[in-house]
């Protein structure tokens, strides 16, 4: 398992490195032509993707705790971990700092409400987008400023995987009868539900009990949260075994490949997603040369591979690869390939007024270029590095997949 | 000079002013002035038992209460002693907004009691800062208590429930004297059975009062 690990470690900081180079190099090529804000839309890409592989890097599972100070997410935490490294005590809801506690497999972080503060709402934020998964975090119905954390976060990232633990059963039951159990667990259930795909997603629990005996908190185990993490398709705990799979891989369903592959697809189609914006400002480079010389491309088509893992063929060659692919694409689809390098030879002809007048319209179809390149790979990975018989349906199928995954493919004027 | 259509938009320019200013200065306008009368007004956030204070402190039930959170609609006044009556509100932080009832209502008691069963969170910390200076100028008094002790006494050991006491008490040291922080039970239950309540404190301080 730990030599597995290392290896995962080290193939991913190779792709870092190759991404880095290669989208830096890029930037110090074009530099002088983008503006500011290009520059560091392509910085943020770029630095986006590093954090997301330094996270799958560690092999763990980040989880994001949200809710009020009071909830007992600490308490929550030492329950996750088995140990008490999370400092439980009464607090206020001032606090404004981030607590990361780690222990394998989980990294739970400990995020503060916001309570209006702005500073606050752009930690939670960070920190969601970070996670592989969210919990919320209640201890009764949940108050109007608990709503509109809870609204913020799922309304930016409304597709990560998400569990609603309702803490302090004890005390929220205690001493109620059945029926007002019932309707207190109706009432949170109400509540809480939108925020989670399915009511079973909303586990109620105590992270600590209290024994009267010695008078003393009891730190408790949360099976059923820790099910509820571990479960299939949905849940957070498969992501641990993206980058081992070959531990786990043979013991796991077909959901859970098929979600680790989801997983894998959704990072890919982040990196692809950089290129794309970092092609937009790349020199202009025809298409033709391209296809003999395909420099970018050829970065791409690497991370894209090590990111998908799997056997490679023992001809697999970056370079080869990233040029047959573009050919493929450009014979198939000459409107978006094609196109493209004839704008640009009238764009090197007329020099920089033939640059400036289609600059917009030509990095419209870079940028399409560049994920339809991508998503192609994916497939030709996918497909055991094969278009098979039919090259024609795969790419265009890319070129579906293309607008499906990403909301900008269709508009043009967003990519300027 | 000025024509007349302009004189409705300066007042409400000046009137905007104003009221900006004062909720720059922390001062709360509400919406009317009332006249301040024997009123005792409860208010807290949904959920902490202000019914069952109400009910308890009457010693029969005049208030609905209910499992459910917000049980409470709108305000309802119900004769106590003493010429005094109880104002029951609708709970704050609340999904649905009953601030400005409530405010209405507080506005015309001589005595408000802020029911809470724990700490106070950040809102209600603002929201009681917010009325303090008005309070303070009318002669209207303000008693914190601190209700669902019953709970607390199976769930929590001790020594967590006397820091959460102390850290209560923290909380509004700099406004509010500690002799006007009382604990309690409305309606201490057990085993879903309804036990009489446990609030001599808030009895003896409330009679010193009225």
């Amino acid at each position: 398992m730990n030599n597995d690990l290392n290896k995962i470690k080290a193939e991913m900081s190779e792709l870092q490195k190759e991404l880095q180079s290669g989208l830096q190099s890029m930037l110090s090529e074009v530099g002088s032509k983008l503006s500011k804000a290009e520059r560091e839309a392509i910085e943020q890409e770029v630095n986006e993707i590093n954090e997301l592989i330094d996270r799958l890097k560690t092999g763990l599972v980040w989880i994001a705790l949200f809710g009020r100070t009071s909830v007992g997410k600490s308490a929550i935490a030492n329950s996750l971990l088995g140990e008490d490294i999370a400092k439980v005590g009464i607090e206020h809801d001032f606090t404004t700092t981030v607590e990361p506690y780690q222990k394998e497999p989980w990294m739970i972080v400990d995020v503060p409400g916001f309570m209006g503060k702005k500073v606050n709402e752009k930690i939670a934020l960070e920190e969601a987008q970070k996670a592989h998964g969210h919990i919320f975090v209640v201890e009764s119905e949940p108050y109007e400023d608990e709503i509109e954390l809870f609204d913020f976060v799922s309304d930016k990232m409304p597709d990560a995987p998400r569990i609603v633990f309702v803490n302090k059963k004890d005390v929220l039951f205690q001493g109620k009868t059945k029926s007002d159990r019932e309707i207190v667990t109706a009432m949170i259930k109400q509540k809480m539900k939108k925020y989670v795909k399915s009511e079973d997603d909303i586990v109620f629990g105590s992270a600590r009990l209290y024994d009267e005996e010695n008078d003393v908190y009891v730190r408790q185990r949360l099976l059923e949260l820790e099910d509820k993490l571990y479960e299939d398709a949905g849940t957070l705990g498969q992501i641990m075994n993206v980058f081992d799979p070959a531990n786990r891989a043979s013991q796991l369903n077909t959901d859970i490949k098929n979600k680790i592959l989801e997983i894998r697809r959704k990072v890919a189609r982040k990196v692809i997603h950089g290129y794309a914006y970092a092609a937009i400002a790349s020199s202009l480079v025809p298409f033709d040369s391209l296809t003999v010389a395909p420099g970018m491309y050829a970065s791409l088509t690497y991370a894209i591979v090590k990111i998908m893992g799997g056997p490679q063929p023992p001809s697999f060659n970056k370079m080869k690869m990233a040029g047959d692919t573009l050919k493929v694409c450009g014979q198939i689809l000459a409107a978006d390939f094609v196109a493209v390098s004839a704008l640009e030879t009238i764009a090197n002809l007329f020099g920089p007024i033939g640059i400036l007048a289609d600059v917009a319209f030509l990095s419209y179809f870079k940028y399409r270029r560049t994920l339809i390149f991508g998503e192609a790979t994916l497939i030709y990975i996918e497909n055991g590095f094969n278009f098979g018989e039919s090259a024609s349906a795969s790419i265009k199928k890319a070129k579906e997949e293309a607008g499906k995954h990403y909301n900008k493919f269709g508009s043009k004027r967003e990519n300027k | 000079m000025i024509p007349p259509w302009l004189i409705v938009p300066i007042i409400y320019g000046v009137y905007k002013l104003l009221t900006k200013y004062d909720e720059a200065s922390n001062t709360p306008t509400p919406p009317v002035l009332p006249v301040v009368g024997n009123r005792i007004c409860l208010i807290g956030k949904t959920g902490t038992g202000k019914s069952s204070t109400a009910n308890a402190l009457l010693g029969h039930e005049a208030f609905a209460v209910g499992a459910k959170n917000g049980s409470t609609a709108k305000a309802i006044e119900v004769v106590y002693k003493n010429n005094f009556t109880i104002v029951d509100t609708p709970g704050l932080l609340d999904t649905i907004n009953h601030e400005n009832t409530i405010i209405y209502e507080l506005a015309r008691s001589k005595i408000i009691l802020y029911v809470t069963s724990g700490q106070l969170f950040q809102t209600e910390l603002d929201f009681l800062y917010k009325i303090r200076n008005y309070h303070l100028q009318s002669n209207q008094k303000i008693i914190l208590y601190v209700n669902q002790q019953d709970t607390r006494e199976r769930t929590m050991p001790t020594q967590q429930r006397e820091i959460e006491k102390n850290s209560i008490k923290n909380q509004v040291i700099s406004w509010l004297p500690e002799d006007k922080i009382v604990f309690g039970s409305a309606s201490p239950v057990k085993n879903g059975a309804l036990l009489p309540p446990s609030i001599s404190e808030l009895n003896n301080l409330i009679s010193k009062m009225i």
